[in-house]
C-alpha cells in the first residue's frame, strides 16, 4: 500500500516537472533572453535588426533580409503596429511570449504597403459575455476601422515584419522607410487610421 | 524518519526523472526525418501539430522562434558518411532548391555564429540548380566560410513552398575532405 503511494507521489511529480519544463521553462527563458538581447527599454518599439540578429531571433530569415521587430506588451492596453513599407515582399508575424505563431499577414493578402494592426489581449470568458451586450457599439467602431485586429492569448510577445530583398543594393533605401513603421501603446478612444 | 526519506527519494527522483524526459522529448520529437532525403531532419513549430509543444519548446529555449507556419525548416548535423560537421573540413551542397517565393541556407556553430546565403545572392546553374562549397578558406562559386568548431548545423529554410504538402527532393550533401 505505501510502496504504491511512494511510486504514485513519484509519478506525479515527474508529470509535473515534465508539464512545466515544456510549457512554462521555455516561455520564461525566451521572455528573459528577449530582453538580455533587444535591452530592457525595447517594449513598445519597433526597431530594425541587423541580419545576424534577426537570424538568431527567427531562424528563417537570410543574410539580405530586412527585419523589423516590436517587442510588445499589451498589459497597458492595446497597441498599433502602424507600418509604412516599400514595395516589395514581405510578411508580418506576431508571436506570442511562448513562442506560438497567432498571426501572419503577406503583401499578397494586404495588397497595400501601408497597413495598420491593431492588437490586444483576447477578452476572457466574462469579457466575452459582457460583449454580447456592448457589440453594436464594437461592431460601429470596427466598420469605421480600416486596419486589422488581432487578439492573442498571451499580453506579452513579439511581432516581425521580414522582408527579403531581391539585391542587397535596395537595403539602405528600403531601411529607411522601414523605419518610419510605429509600435505604441492605442491611446482612449483611438480608430484604427 | 523512513517514511520523510521516502517521500525526499520519490520527489527528488520523479523531478529529475520529468525534467531529463522533457529534455529528451524536446530533442527527439521536435524533429522528424525527411523520407528520401538521407542526414536531413525537419523541424517545425507549425500549430496543427500535435506535438507542437516540443516542437516550440526546442526554439524558445534558445531564444528563437519557431519557423512560420508558411515556412520548412530542414537542418543536418552530420556529413554523408555520418560524421559531425566540421569547420575544417570543406563540403558541397549541390542540387535544385525546394520551389518556393524565398528560401536560404545556413551555416552555423554551437555559439551561435553563423553565415548565409539567400535566394538572391546564389548564382545559378544553366539547368537551375545550385552548387555551394562550405570551406574554411576561399574557392569560386557560392561559398559560405565555415564557422570554427566541431559540432556545425547546416540548415535549409524555404518560405511558401509550391507544394508545401508534397515530398521534398532536397539537396545533396557531400564531404570533399578535412
Amino acid at each position: 500500500m505505501f510502496r504504491a503511494f511512494w511510486i504514485l507521489l513519484f509519478l506525479v511529480t515527474a508529470l509535473a516537472c515534465h508539464a512545466a519544463y515544456v510549457l512554462f521553462y521555455p516561455s520564461q527563458n525566451f521572455n528573459l533572453g528577449i530582453e538580455k538581447v533587444l535591452g530592457a527599454n525595447s517594449v513598445n518599439r519597433f526597431m530594425v535588426v541587423p541580419p545576424e540578429q534577426a537570424h538568431k531571433l527567427l531562424p528563417v530569415t537570410g543574410p539580405s533580409d530586412l527585419v523589423g521587430l516590436c517587442r510588445y506588451d499589451l498589459s497597458q492596453g492595446p497597441i498599433l503596429f502602424e507600418s509604412r513599407l516599400p514595395r516589395s515582399s514581405w510578411v508580418f508575424l506576431i508571436y506570442t511570449s511562448s513562442g506560438r505563431q497567432a498571426y501572419t499577414l503577406t503583401d499578397v493578402q494586404a495588397g497595400e504597403t501601408a497597413f495598420t494592426v491593431e492588437l490586444g489581449v483576447e477578452p476572457d470568458m466574462i469579457g466575452r459575455v459582457m460583449s454580447i451586450f456592448t457589440d453594436a457599439a464594437t461592431e460601429a467602431e470596427a466598420i469605421s476601422n480600416a486596419g486589422w485586429r488581432v487578439r492573442v492569448a498571451e499580453p506579452q510577445g513579439i511581432a516581425f515584419i521580414w522582408m527579403p530583398l531581391a539585391d542587397p543594393v535596395f537595403r539602405p533605401q528600403a531601411e529607411a522607410i522601414l523605419r518610419s513603421t510605429r509600435c505604441r501603446t492605442k491611446t482612449a478612444g483611438q480608430l484604427v487610421p | 524518519m523512513r517514511g520523510f526519506l521516502h517521500l525526499i527519494l520519490a520527489t527528488v527522483f520523479g523531478a529529475v526523472f520529468g525534467v531529463i524526459s522533457a529534455m529528451a522529448m524536446i530533442q527527439y520529437l521536435s524533429a522528424h526525418n525527411v523520407a528520401g532525403n538521407a542526414g536531413w531532419q525537419e523541424r517545425r513549430g507549425g500549430v496543427e501539430q500535435s506535438l507542437a509543444p516540443y516542437a516550440i519548446s526546442y526554439f524558445a529555449n534558445q531564444v528563437r522562434v519557431p519557423p512560420p507556419s508558411a515556412g520548412r525548416y530542414f537542418v543536418r548535423t552530420r556529413d554523408d558518411e555520418g560524421n559531425f560537421l566540421r569547420g575544417d573540413c570543406s563540403y558541397e551542397v549541390t542540387g535544385k532548391p525546394v520551389p518556393s517565393r524565398w528560401w536560404s541556407i545556413h551555416f552555423e556553430n554551437a555559439e551561435g555564429e553563423s553565415v548565409s546565403l539567400g535566394s538572391t545572392d546564389m548564382v545559378f546553374e544553366t539547368d537551375g540548380s545550385v552548387r555551394i562549397f562550405l570551406a574554411p578558406y576561399p574557392v569560386p562559386g557560392n561559398r559560405m566560410l565555415s564557422p570554427k568548431g566541431n559540432s556545425l548545423t547546416l540548415s535549409y529554410a524555404v518560405y511558401e513552398p509550391a507544394n508545401p504538402d508534397e515530398e521534398v527532393k532536397l539537396p545533396v550533401f557531400t564531404r570533399l575532405g578535412c
